[in-house]
C-alpha cells in the first residue's frame, strides 16, 4: 500500500462515537439550505429536461449582489438552477449531485461561516474522477459569473486545506 | 441561535478533527501543494489527485522497497482568476505576481543567503531571513508599502493583500503542524512558499531546514541578468535552482540591475502562445507544445490554464538541467518523471538535516514566587528534531519521573525556598540545558486576590448555567449530557441530576470565578488554583487530552487571577501578568502554534513575550487580552465575511497576538462570537464586528471592521457579550442591552424586535452586578444576591423549574424573572 490509509474523516468520526453528533449535523443541514433537498421547484411552469425551473432572472437585479435572485427559495440562484437543469438534467443522479454542490457553494458565499465552508469543501474531498471534477467546476464557474462573486469566493475559501488522506484509492 | 452556535462548533470540531487526522504521525513524506493562478477548488483538487497518482506510481523507484509513502495536502491560494471566458478579473493574480516579483527582486541577495547548499550544513543567515520575512509583515492591510508608486497603484488593495497573507500563514501553520513537508509550489504559489520559508527561518533559524523544502513548478516569467536567462532567484534559492549554479547566483547584481523580460499579462494573446506557456520554467524550456483539451482552445482558459495538471505534470519532454543533487533516473526525460525525482530528492534532503534541541528565549523556565502550601509550575518550550525528551532537575539533580515539558509541585513548603529548577532537553542529535528558574517560597499570606468585581460570577453554556455565591459555593442549572446535541459529558462536573432547578456543586468551594463554553468549564479558587471539567478533546482543559467528568485541579496552573474559555481553547492570566493557554489554535485563537508534532496545545503553555496582562476575554475562535497599560491585543479569526471581529479590518486571522489599533485606556473587554467590546476609563464602549448578514451588529450601531465608539450609552461600569448580543452595566447597576434578542434572551418583553439595533435599558432590573448569556438564555446577579433569568428555559438552562419533556416547547421568559429560592450570589 503506497499511501497511508488512515481513518476516513467521517467514518472515523462515526467510529469514534460521534455517530449521533454527525447524524444531528446531517439532519440539520438541509434545513439550512433554505429549501430542503429537492432539485428546486419552478414557479414559472417552465421545465428544462423535465425539471421545473424558475424563470430567467432580471440580469441587473441578479448581478447586484452575491446572493442574486433565488425566487423559489431553494438556496440556488435562479440562473444557476436553469444551468443545472440544462447541463445535468438528463441524469437524475448527476443533477442531484450538482444541485447539492451548487447549494453548499451558494450558502458558503452568502454566509461564509466555518461550518458552511466546511460543508462545501466536504463534497470535494476524495473526489478523484476528472470528469466529476470537471462537472463540479462547471457549477463553480456558473456561480462565479461576476467579479463580486469571485471576490467572495476568494475571501471565503482562502487558505482552505484539502487532502485525500484516508480516502479510498 | 443556539443551534447555529452548535453547528459552528461542530464545524470547528470537524475541521480540527481533519487536521488531527492529517497530523497523525506516520512515516509518510508530507507533500503540501500551493497553487498558482487558474485554480478553482476543483482545479486544485485535480492537481492534488495528479500529484498523488504520480507519486503513487513512482515509476523511477523500483522495486517497491525503494518507494516512499506520501500524504499529500493542498493549501488553496486565492489567485482570483477562475477561468470564465467573460472577463479577465485577474487583479488578485496581478497583485500576487507583482508581489512575487517585488519580493524576489528586492530581496534577491537575501533569498540567496537563505539558501543552504544542498545537503551541507550551513547556518541560516538570520539577518537575511528577517529582511525577507518583513515583506510578509508588510503585507498588512492599510499599512504596507506595496500599495503606492507602481504600475498597479490602486489595484493592490487591502482585501487582496489580506487573502494572500492569510493563505501564506495557513501554509506556515500547516507545515508546522505536519512537522516537515516538501512544498510543491506552483507558479504564484512560489511567493507564498518563499515567504513561508523566510518566516520559518526567522522564527526557527536552522530548524527551517528540517521543516520544509520547496520544489518549484510552472513559473510564470523569466528574468535576464548578466545576459543569462533564468527564473527567479527565489525559485532557485529554495531548492530547485535548476538552471544555474549557486556560485553564479551569489554574484547577482542588486535588484536595480535586473531587466524584466516577462511579457505583460494583458499582452497575452488568445492563441495560447503567451509567456505563461512558453517561458522557461524551473526545469527548463519545454520542447513540445502543451496539450490542452480541444474544448479549451482559443479561450481564456487555454491561455491561463497552466496548472500542473495540464502542463508540468504532462508528458512534455524537458531538457536535462543542473541536477543540484537530484539523481535523475536514466531515461527519465518527461517532466512527469523528473517531478518524481525532484520530490524524492527533496524528501531525502529534508530528512538528512538533524537539528539538535534548542530552547527559545521566551521558552525558558521562569522564576516563580508562591506561598507555602500553594502549587508551583515550571515549563519549557523547545524545538529540534523529534522526538524530544525532557528531564527536569532540582538543584542540578534529576527529578524522578519529571520528563514532560511541564513540571509542577503540588504544594510547596519552606524547604523548597531557593530551589533552582532546570530541564535538560535531548534528542538523537544532542542535548541542551535550560536556564535555571528560582522557586521562592513566601510565608506571608497569599497576595490578595485581585477580584475583578463581577467577572466570572456567572457563566452560561449551551443549555446550562453556572453561578458563584459570595461565599464561594457554586450552583448549576440545565443539562450536561445531551447526546442529541453534544458529545461532551459533564460540562457542569456534577453527577447526573434531573434538569429543572438549580443544584449545588458539592466538590467546589472558595470559588471566585467560573467560565464555560460548549463542552468544557473552568473554575478559579481564591488561592489562585484552577479546576476544570468536561471535554479535553482538543486540549481544552490542558490535561493531555483526557476529558473529565468531575471538577479536577489543573496541576500546571498556579497563582491564577482570571480565566476564560473559548469553544475549544482555554486561557488563564496569572498574578505576574503572564498569559497561559491550552487547546486548539485552528484559527489562531490562542496566538501560539502548538509545538512541532502537535496539532493542539494539550498542556497549558505560557505564551512567550506576553506580559503585563490584566485580563483575557474569549469568543468562540478569537480572544482579546487587556494589558495593564490599557492596550488591547487580539488573536484568532478576525474576518470571516467582512466582519472584523477583532477590529483588525479585513485581515483574515491574527495567528500571533496583535495589538488592536485605536484602543487605549481600556479597563474592560468582552468577546462574542462575531464581535468584540472594549470599555474605556471614561465609561464609553467601543465595538467591532458584525452579525452573519453583515447588515447589522450586536452592539447598537452599524457593523464595523475596526473598533468605534457606540452611541447612546455612557457612564458604563462593566460590559459583557453574548454570542451575538451585548450587555452594559451603568451607575446603579442599570442593565442595557443590544444585539440579537433570540428567544427573548435580552429580556425586553414579548414585542421586542429580534435584533435590537439601539441600546435599550432593561426596565425593572436595576442593581445588576453580573450578567452572562449564551444567546438563547441569560442569567444575572443583583447586588442583593438574587439570581435572575431571561430567555428560553431549554432543558432547564434558566433553572426556573422543570422544563417538561424535551420534545415540548420550552418556556420562554420574555422579561427578566427572579429565580425563586436562590440567594447569596
Amino acid at each position: 500500500m503506497r499511501f497511508q490509509r488512515g481513518k476516513a474523516l467521517l467514518i472515523g468520526a462515526l467510529a469514534s462515537g460521534r455517530s449521533i453528533l454527525m447524524a444531528s449535523l446531517i439532519a440539520l443541514l438541509p434545513a439550512c439550505g433554505g429549501g430542503g433537498g429537492g432539485s428546486g421547484g419552478g414557479i414559472s411552469g417552465e421545465t428544462i429536461n423535465s425539471i421545473a425551473v424558475p424563470p430567467t432572472p432580471d440580469g441587473t437585479t441578479n448581478q447586484a449582489t452575491v446572493a442574486g435572485v433565488d425566487s423559489n427559495g431553494n438556496g440556488i440562484r435562479d440562473d444557476v438552477d436553469r444551468m443545472l437543469a440544462t447541463e445535468f438534467g438528463r441524469s437524475a443522479s448527476a443533477h442531484q449531485e450538482a444541485v447539492r454542490y451548487a447549494r453548499t457553494l451558494q450558502t458558503a458565499l452568502t454566509s461564509p461561516t466555518p461550518e458552511n465552508v466546511e460543508q462545501h469543501i466536504s463534497l470535494l474531498r476524495c473526489v478523484r474522477d476528472p470528469q466529476k471534477l470537471a462537472d463540479l467546476k462547471k457549477v463553480t464557474l456558473a456561480t462565479l459569473d461576476a467579479p463580486i462573486r469571485r471576490g467572495a469566493y476568494s475571501t471565503t475559501f482562502t487558505g482552505i486545506v484539502l487532502t485525500n488522506k484516508g480516502c479510498p484509492k | 441561535m443556539t443551534a447555529a452556535r452548535m453547528i459552528a462548533f461542530l464545524a470547528l470540531a470537524l475541521g480540527v478533527l481533519f487536521l488531527r487526522t492529517a497530523n497523525a504521525q506516520t512515516d509518510a513524506t508530507r507533500i503540501v501543494y500551493i497553487n498558482g493562478i487558474q485554480n478553482t477548488l476543483e482545479d486544485a483538487q485535480e492537481t492534488l489527485v495528479k500529484i498523488e497518482d504520480v507519486l503513487l506510481a513512482s515509476p523511477n523507484h523500483q522495486p517497491a522497497e525503494s518507494r516512499r509513502d506520501f500524504d499529500v495536502y493542498l493549501v488553496w491560494n486565492p489567485i482570483g482568476w477562475y477561468g470564465t471566458e467573460s472577463g479577465w478579473d485577474s487583479l488578485q493574480d496581478l497583485m500576487e505576481l507583482f508581489a512575487l516579483k517585488t519580493a524576489e527582486e528586492h530581496f534577491a541577495a537575501d533569498f540567496v543567503k537563505l539558501l543552504a547548499p544542498h545537503n551541507q550544513p550551513a547556518v541560516i543567515d538570520s539577518s537575511a531571513a528577517s529582511n525577507v520575512a518583513k515583506y510578509l509583515d508588510d503585507m498588512t492591510p492599510g499599512d504596507n508599502s506595496l500599495e503606492d508608486g507602481h504600475a498597479l497603484n490602486g489595484e493592490i488593495d487591502d482585501a487582496r493583500i489580506s487573502r494572500t497573507k492569510a493563505a501564506t500563514l495557513t501554509l506556515i501553520a500547516l507545515i508546522k503542524s505536519l512537522r516537515s513537508a516538501v512544498v510543491v509550489a506552483h507558479s504564484q504559489g512560489n511567493l507564498l512558499a518563499n515567504l513561508a520559508w523566510a518566516k520559518l527561518a526567522r522564527e526557527s533559524g536552522n530548524d527551517v531546514r528540517r521543516m520544509m523544502r520547496v520544489v518549484n513548478v510552472a513559473n510564470t516569467s523569466m528574468f535576464s541578468v548578466n545576459n543569462l536567462n533564468f527564473t527567479h532567484a527565489a525559485d532557485a534559492a529554495l531548492f530547485s535552482r535548476a538552471t544555474m549554479t549557486r556560485a553564479s547566483l551569489e554574484t547577482l547584481p542588486s535588484w536595480s540591475g535586473w531587466r524584466r523580460t516577462t511579457p505583460g499579462i494583458y499582452g497575452c494573446p488568445n492563441n495560447g502562445t503567451c509567456n505563461f506557456v512558453l517561458a522557461g520554467a524551473t526545469f527548463g524550456e519545454m520542447s513540445t507544445e502543451i496539450d490542452y483539451p480541444t474544448s479549451l482552445e482559443g479561450t481564456a482558459d487555454a491561455v491561463l490554464h497552466h496548472s500542473i495538471v495540464l502542463t508540468y505534470l504532462s508528458t512534455a519532454i524537458v531538457p536535462l538541467v543542473d541536477s543540484q543533487g537530484v539523481r535523475f533516473t536514466p531515461g527519465a526525460e518527461r517532466f512527469v518523471d523528473r517531478f518524481e525525482d525532484f520530490v524524492y530528492a527533496a524528501a531525502e534532503s529534508l530528512e538528512a538535516v538533524a537539528i539538535p534541541p534548542s530552547i527559545a528565549s521566551g521558552g525558558q523556565p521562569q522564576n516563580t514566587t508562591v506561598t507555602v502550601g500553594q502549587a508551583a509550575a515550571f515549563t519549557a518550550v523547545a524545538t529540534g528534531t523529534a522526538p524530544l525528551s525532557f528531564q527536569w532537575r532540582r538543584n542540578g539533580i534529576s527529578i524522578p519521573n519529571a520528563t514532560s515539558p511541564i513540571y509542577s509541585v503540588d504544594a510547596v513548603n519552606l524547604s523548597d525556598d531557593g530551589s533552582l529548577f532546570s530541564v535538560v532537553v535531548s534528542n538523537g542529535f544532542g542535548s541542551i540545558s535550560s536556564a535555571e528558574a528560582r522557586l521562592t517560597v513566601s510565608t506571608s499570606p497569599p497576595p490578595p486576590f485581585e477580584a475583578l468585581t463581577w467577572k466570572g460570577r456567572v457563566a452560561t453554556c449551551e443549555r446550562c448555567s453556572i453561578a458563584v455565591r459570595a461565599n464561594g459555593t457554586v450552583s448549576v442549572a440545565g443539562i450536561q449530557v445531551n447526546l442529541t446535541t453534544s458529545p461532551y459529558p459533564a460540562v457542569l462536573g456534577v453527577p447526573a441530576f434531573e434538569p429543572g432547578p438549580w443544584v449545588e456543586v458539592p466538590t467546589l468551594g472558595d470559588i471566585v470565578q467560573v467560565s464555560t463554553r460548549v463542552g468544557h468549564s473552568l473554575a478559579l479558587r481564591s488561592d489562585g488554583s484552577v479546576f476544570a471539567t468536561g471535554s479535553d478533546e482538543y486540549g481544552n482543559l490542558g490535561m493531555g487530552g483526557q476529558s473529565r467528568s468531575d471538577w479536577t485541579r489543573v496541576s500546571a496552573l498556579a497563582n491564577v487571577r482570571q480565566i476564560a474559555t473559548g469553544s475549544a481553547s482555554s486561557y488563564a492570566v496569572t498574578m505576574d501578568g503572564a498569559l497561559w493557554i491550552a487547546g486548539a489554535n485552528t484559527f489562531g485563537q490562542v496566538g501560539l502554534d502548538p509545538p512541532p508534532g502537535n496539532v493542539f496545545h494539550l498542556s497549558w503553555t505560557r505564551v512567550p513575550n506576553m506580559s503585563n496582562v490584566k485580563m483575557v476575554a474569549a469568543g468562540d475562535v478569537h480572544a482579546l487580552v487587556l494589558k495593564n497599560d490599557g492596550t488591547v491585543w487580539g488573536a484568532g479569526l478576525n474576518n470571516n465575511g467582512n466582519e472584523g471581529r477583532l477590529g483588525l479590518g479585513t485581515l483574515s486571522q491574527a495567528r500571533e497576538w496583535t495589538q488592536i489599533p485605536g484602543l487605549a485606556n481600556v479597563v474592560d473587554i468582552a468577546a462574542g462570537v462575531h464581535h468584540s467590546l472594549a470599555l474605556t476609563a471614561n465609561g464609553r464602549i467601543l465595538a467591532t464586528g458584525s452579525l452573519l448578514t453583515n447588515s447589522a451588529s450586536a452592539y447598537g450601531m452599524p457593523p464595523r471592521t475596526t473598533f468605534g465608539e457606540v452611541p447612546g450609552i455612557t457612564s458604563v461600569k462593566a460590559i459583557a457579550a453574548g454570542p451575538n448580543s451585548s450587555f452594559a452595566i451603568t451607575d446603579g447597576g442599570v442593565l442595557w442591552v443590544a444585539g440579537v434578542n433570540d428567544s427573548s434572551s435580552l429580556g425586553l418583553g414579548q414585542t421586542a424586535p429580534y435584533i435590537v439595533t439601539n441600546w435599550a435599558r432593561v426596565s425593572g432590573l436595576d442593581g445588576v452586578e453580573a450578567v452572562a448569556s449564551d444567546g438563547s438564555h441569560s442569567i444575572a446577579i443583583k447586588v442583593d444576591g438574587s439570581l435572575w433569568a431571561a430567555g428560553k428555559n431549554f432543558d432547564g438552562a434558566n433553572g426556573l423549574g422543570k422544563p417538561g419533556p424535551l420534545s415540548s416547547t420550552p418556556q420562554i421568559e420574555y422579561v427578566w424573572r427572579q429565580v425563586p429560592g436562590r440567594a447569596g450570589y
